[in-house]
């Protein structure tokens, strides 16, 4: 394996490129992540999304904060070049709902808000409420783990340049923003 | 951000290797042996340990158990003193009239400058009290993953370095390329090509 610095700087790209990918999975192919066999699961693009764009000289960074009219901001950066270096998502699953951001650096999970667990009104029902806990993190861990692993199936085949970077592309056109 | 906070931060990791049979012995050896030491008074600037979840500023490992089902729940706790710039200003001016006032003299020199400023935050790193901060490792020892509740760099780091110096295993940090070598599944004509990949343009 590459020395972990090395490769952190050389593949960085790859976050941003899965984030982006990402959201052009949630709204143009919903039914990719409504694959949990324990009820309906969604996903969508939350209250926020940072773009970047490094094409130039310079990095341009877009911070987007609000409802969808001004994720048309978000669509315009995009459409001009910049990559998705962090989204807010909500996840549903039945009757639960989950809402983190997740960077594109390390896919690192943050502000990640959970349904209540067990509660703790009690020192002996800690351990149940650290077991509830974790398992309610895991969720959302195992949904964006899943959707990398097939965000990085398709990166190295020959259907990203063959398929899906056509794709996205006339998402974008169609896309107003 | 941890782990029973409402808003959950969570960085992860892949223990590179094996932890040594008996793997709790191990485990709590690691733990106890880089267990937090206080460090009021004239200890260092910084201090870093292990402490357990349910008594971060008791760090006794026999006392509390971190074994949680298949999860082990500790906390890193890093103790940092930090001088305020303006407090050292105007001991540095204090201190340096006083010699200049003993001395005669008109100025210090550059070299007389560097020693005063030395002695006098050596002087009040003794009096101020370190301020903790705790941060909570939830390892998840079937599977090999740390989960730890913070992207700040410089608790990442000392996780890293404490973690190898107790346990005899390297953490490796999941980002996407680590992810993609190591936990996607991929075959090995897919990693040479994961090798040769470069930035995608989504516009023409």
């Amino acid at each position: 394996m590459l020395d972990v610095s090395v490769s952190y700087s050389r593949y960085r790209f790859l976050g941003p490129e899965f984030l982006t990918y990402l959201w052009y999975l949630t709204e143009s192919d919903p039914d990719a992540v409504t694959t949990a066999s324990d009820g309906k699961v969604s996903l969508a693009l939350g209250r926020s999304i940072v773009l970047e764009n490094r094409r130039r000289d310079d990095v341009e960074r877009v911070t987007i904060k609000g409802d969808e009219a001004q994720m048309d901001e978000a669509m315009l950066a995009l459409k001009k070049g910049a990559v998705v270096t962090q989204m807010h998502l909500n996840l549903e699953i039945g009757e639960m709902t989950w809402s983190f951001s997740v960077r594109g650096e390390d896919l690192a999970v943050t502000g990640l808000k959970t349904p209540p667990g067990a509660p703790l009104e009690s020192p002996d029902e800690l351990e149940a409420a650290i077991l509830d806990k974790a398992a309610l993190c895991e969720k959302p861990l195992e949904l964006v783990d899943g959707l990398f692993q097939r965000f990085i199936r398709l990166r190295v085949s020959d259907a990203w340049h063959g398929e899906v970077i056509p794709a996205m592309r006339r998402w974008l056109d169609k896309t107003p923003g | 951000m941890g782990l029973l906070s409402a808003s959950v931060t969570i960085a992860r990791y892949l223990v590179d290797g094996k932890v040594k049979d008996p793997f709790f012995e191990t485990v709590q050896g690691g733990l106890t042996q880089h267990s937090f030491r206080e460090t009021e008074g004239g200890g260092p600037e910084k201090a870093v340990g292990w402490t357990p979840f349910q008594a971060p500023f008791v760090p006794d490992f026999e006392a509390h158990s971190c074994v949680i089902g298949s999860h082990l729940l500790f906390c890193l706790r890093i103790d940092k003193k930090t001088l305020p710039p303006k407090v050292v200003k105007k001991h540095v001016a204090l201190e340096t009239a006083k010699r200049l006032r003993e001395s005669g003299r008109d100025y210090l020199a550059r070299e007389e400058k560097r020693m005063v400023r030395e002695a006098v935050e050596s002087a009040l790193l003794v009096r101020i009290p370190a301020i903790p901060n705790l941060y909570e490792v939830l390892w998840h020892y079937d599977s090999g993953v740390v989960w730890f509740f913070s992207t700040q760099s410089a608790a990442r780091e000392e996780l890293e370095t404490l973690f190898s110096r107790s346990f005899q295993v390297r953490l490796i940090s999941l980002f996407p390329f680590t992810m993609a070598d190591l936990t996607s599944g991929l075959g090995p004509r897919e990693k040479d090509a994961l090798m040769t990949l470069r930035p995608a343009l989504f516009v023409e």
